[in-house]
């Protein structure tokens, strides 16, 4: 996985300078954590769901809470939607 | 020296007044970095009331680690991203050690949320070990071990997600103990990775930790499903003791770390313990295990950390073009660099096309890692195994180790953290320089205070 996209999941934005050492940090810990991709487990069951299907890890602008639709809330500072205050009615 | 029981017992109330100013000095005059916060915790500390000498921790002086809340104090967890956090509630283990009578005295460092061996990743400084200012005091709760080592604090609170607690005790000389998951709350514990994170404990010798478990403060919390509080039950004596004879020879070891190991082995045979060579295949990929677990479950915990609940105030900063973009500039400007290399490795891992060959057979290696530790268990009364493959390294020695190299020297108390396990460090012996080298014991789970109990008396006999 490329840095620009690590750094959209993971909500993170690091400055050029540092890019290059992160990125060869991280290579070096992926490395030995794929050190366990040659053992068998599959007698083993596991307790996390797999019924759950997955999403694509695509970056998807969708999501993206755009300052234009912050604007039509009824209350926003600085292009940040408030949420309304919630009236209960007895 | 007085063990925790006779300070208890010898003070009165304005002893403990002297005692408390004293404390307070020694603290501002601390020059290892052990302490956080010291005018705002002094200020508190003045205004703290004198506690029911009634209660058994009454007259204890506590340093607590930074990730517990106390409201009403910072709780920064030694990040930048929770400077001005204060915090509107207090933790239960705080909240516990207080109704003990115990009273606080520092907020001890730490790397930044528990992520860091050596206490240097906090926006806040580094700790070295009392009077050893060019070695590390270790982590993540090296505030705490300096805290306990230096003799200013009575006993410390720190926390311990894959050996914080064992390992920093070992560098500084003092016994660190790790309980069972699920043995005392997380609530109000700043989390980094909840299935494996648990509040520990440091003193100067196993009777004060004796001593401390037994004044009955792991109890069973509402606030946190996981916690079942600790039961007291009856001591047994320890007479079978498992050890990794693979270790002794293994290159990862320095030759002290080995040595040491061998003496003890030799000890506890000198002294009448029968000592059997066991085997747990599992632990080879500790380290993996571990950083693949935790990392993804740091990232889902620290996701919540984005501008709108806690620090730093997201409209304080710069805007980027949506939410999103604002907030990720804000998490890399406040984050320190091992907390975004530990999030961006968990999202990396939580990845659609990395879940099933990573995280999921983590999670189903962790279950033979606990399953091959009970089996052994079941054979000995515990095991024994060094803490860390070093004595304390120099400032200058870690800066050159790579995160890798860092991540695989933790591959002795990892597991151990895996396996929700107890275990308790004791100082064994220190090197010409008066480095310190622990080992540490392993019990089995929710059996804490009785085979804390035990460890006292096999350290009596170790002395004979």
């Amino acid at each position: 996985m490329d840095m620009f996209s690590l750094e959209k999941l993971s909500c993170l934005h690091l400055p050029q300078d540092k890019k290059e050492s992160m990125q060869h940090s991280i290579n070096g810990v992926m490395q030995m954590m794929h050190e366990i991709d040659n053992i068998a487990l599959e007698d083993i069951n596991v307790i996390t769901p797999t019924s759950t299907t997955l999403v694509e890890d695509s970056i998807n602008e969708d999501y993206l809470v755009q300052k234009s639709k912050g604007a039509s809330g009824l209350h926003s500072v600085d292009g940040l939607f408030l949420a309304p205050k919630v009236i209960r009615k007895e | 020296m007085l063990s925790l029981k006779e300070k208890h017992e010898s003070l009165s109330v304005a002893s403990f007044k002297e005692k408390i100013e004293a404390t307070m000095q020694a603290i501002d005059a601390d020059t290892s970095g052990a302490f956080w916060h010291k005018k705002q915790v002094k200020e508190y500390v003045e205004k703290t009331s004198i506690p029911d000498f009634s209660q058994p921790l009454a007259g204890l002086t506590v340093g607590v680690k930074d990730l517990f809340c106390i409201e009403g104090l910072t709780t920064t967890a030694g990040s930048r991203i929770l400077a001005d956090f204060v915090s509107p509630y207090t933790s239960t283990v705080w909240n516990t050690l207080y109704a003990k009578g115990a009273t606080l005295v520092g907020k001890t460092a730490m790397d930044e949320f528990a992520m860091g061996s050596f206490t240097n990743t906090s926006y806040l400084g580094k700790t070295s070990i009392p009077c050893l200012p060019e070695h590390t005091a270790g982590g993540s709760s090296g505030g705490s071990a300096a805290a306990v080592a230096s003799g200013i604090v009575d006993f410390a609170v720190g926390s311990d997600t894959g050996g914080s607690v064992r390992q920093p005790a070992s560098f500084c000389g003092v016994v660190g103990y790790k309980p069972t998951y699920g043995a005392f709350s997380r609530f109000g514990m700043i989390a980094y990775a909840s299935s494996l994170d648990q509040a520990g404990f440091f003193t100067k010798t196993i009777e004060d930790m004796h001593y401390l478990l037994g004044s009955d403060i792991a109890l069973k919390d509402p606030k946190d499903m996981t916690c079942s509080g600790l039961q007291i039950s009856k001591e047994k004596e320890i007479k079978k003791v498992g050890y990794f004879p693979e270790m002794l020879s293994s290159s990862a070891l320095s030759s002290d770390v080995a040595c040491a190991y061998q003496s003890m082995i030799d000890d506890l045979k000198y002294a009448g313990v029968e000592v059997v060579p066991v085997s747990i295949p599992m632990m080879e990929y500790g380290a993996q295990i571990y950083y693949i677990i935790a990392c993804s479950e740091a990232s889902s915990n620290l996701a919540r950390y984005q501008g709108v609940y806690y620090g730093q105030k997201l409209t304080d900063e710069p805007v980027g073009e949506s939410f999103w973009d604002s907030a990720a500039m804000y998490r890399s400007k406040y984050f320190g660099d091992e907390a975004q290399k530990r999030i961006m490795l968990g999202s990396f891992i939580l990845s659609a096309e990395n879940f099933t060959a990573m995280y999921q057979k983590a999670c189903k290696m962790r279950i033979k890692l606990r399953s091959e530790f009970d089996t052994v268990l079941s054979q000995v009364d515990t095991i024994v195994l060094p803490c860390f493959p070093t004595v304390a390294p120099k400032w200058d020695d870690i800066s050159a180790m790579t995160s890798a190299q860092i991540y695989m020297a933790d591959a002795m108390t990892v597991p151990i953290s895996l396996a929700g396990l107890p275990a308790c460090s004791l100082p064994w012996y220190k090197d010409s320089q008066g480095l310190g080298i622990g080992m540490q014991y392993v019990g089995k789970r929710f059996d804490d205070i009785a085979f804390v109990g035990s460890l006292v008396k096999l350290q009596k006999l170790l002395e004979k």
